[in-house]
């Protein structure tokens, strides 16, 4: 066995104790006769060792309480969610009836003080519209006073 | 590679902590000592330690009983650990080291013992060793001579084939080897 191929075992199988038979023979039948290559073993043997003995070390305390920390608000947040879901999924498939005519009521209710607004400022518009009028009116030198007399006549007729 | 219960799998996914806290006692400083072999960094290994579990307990729902939870365990503690380390590796050379902690971190050894102080000095030639080495060779080497995993286990981890595991453990016990002898280690090479 030349140098090149005993090094190559060396630095993998043969230090890993996976190499048999006929290679491991010839390997160490080169190893008793060639001190570079036991050499080398001997630094591959030790240098693991000493990675070994001294690189294990145990995580510190504070790395699992932020963790655990931090799962809690994971649970939290998923138990949140699943809870708003399954109260929808409750109210549509069990109390049908009672939603809809729940949402009937609010969708008229809406509806109705919407159109009451919508009125209110029409006719709160109407009157700025008058009042304008009036004052663009007086501006040509009549008397104001019986523009402002007019207002709730003239408002009804807007809405007429 | 420990292995887990597969009922505590199943519990832990369910969101149960204490099933959690027993995976993680069970991988935690295995998680640690190969984050901290590869960064070289206290803060990065704690970081990817916490990525790592937070990963594992999203995924655990996902997990795969094919599979080992040891190697899944290792592989995200790999990937993770790479990521960690480049913005680490960033975070370095913009200059933003806290030397308070650089400073806390340095032993008095005025009441030590020798034996405190061997292990201090061992753990310093390690550390050496293993900065020398590129990221590729280290994750090799933590993987095999620290965590002790065989080749078809370091292939599922690494996910590579067996023969490039062979390959690249070869060059990195080279390097290895190189790197001792400069620190006046194994002193007849
Ligand atoms: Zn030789």
């Amino acid at each position: 066995m030349d140098c090149k191929r005993a090094k190559g075992l060396v630095l993998s199988d043969y230090t890993d104790g996976v190499l048999r038979g006929h290679a491991l023979e010839e390997l160490e039948l080169h190893l008793r006769s060639c001190s570079s290559c036991r050499r080398l073993a001997e630094g591959v043997t030790s240098t693991g060792e000493l990675l070994k003995s001294a690189a294990r070390v145990d995580a510190p305390q504070a790395v699992w309480n932020r963790i655990r920390a931090e799962i809690s608000r994971i649970l939290i947040k998923e138990g949140f969610v699943e809870t708003v879901l399954e109260r929808i999924r409750y109210g549509l498939y069990h109390l049908r009836p009672t939603v809809m005519a729940t949402a009937a009521i609010i969708v008229l209710i809406f509806v109705l003080a919407t159109a009451r607004f919508v009125s209110y400022m029409n006719y709160s518009a109407a009157l700025s519209v008058r009042e304008d009028i009036v004052n663009m009116v007086s501006l040509n030198g009549e008397e104001r006073g019986s523009g402002e007399y007019d207002i709730g006549t003239s408002a009804e007729t807007f809405f007429l | 590679m420990r292995e887990i219960a597969k009922e505590i799998i199943e519990l832990a996914a369910g969101g149960d902590i204490s099933a959690f806290e027993e995976i993680y006692k069970a991988f935690s400083s295995t998680v640690y000592t190969v984050a901290l072999g590869v960064t070289r960094d206290s803060r990065d290994a704690e970081e990817v330690t916490q990525d790592v579990f937070l990963k594992a307990f999203r995924g655990l729902k996902r997990f795969k009983f094919g599979s080992s939870l040891g190697t899944w365990i290792y592989r995200i503690t790999v990937n993770t650990a790479i990521n960690v380390y480049r913005s680490g590796a960033r975070r370095r050379a913009f200059g933003m080291v806290d030397y308070d902690e650089i400073k806390d971190s340095v032993p008095d050894l005025r009441n030590t013992s020798k034996e405190e102080i061997e292990k201090r000095h061992a753990a310093e030639s390690v550390d050496r060793i293993l900065k020398d080495l590129s990221f590729e060779h280290r994750s090799c080497i933590v993987l095999r001579e620290i965590e002790g995993l065989d080749y078809k286990e370091m292939a599922q981890v690494l996910g590579i084939p067996i023969n490039t595991v062979r390959s690249r453990l070869k060059r990195a016990r080279a390097a290895m080897v190189t790197c001792a002898k400069r620190e006046g280690l194994n002193h007849g090479l």
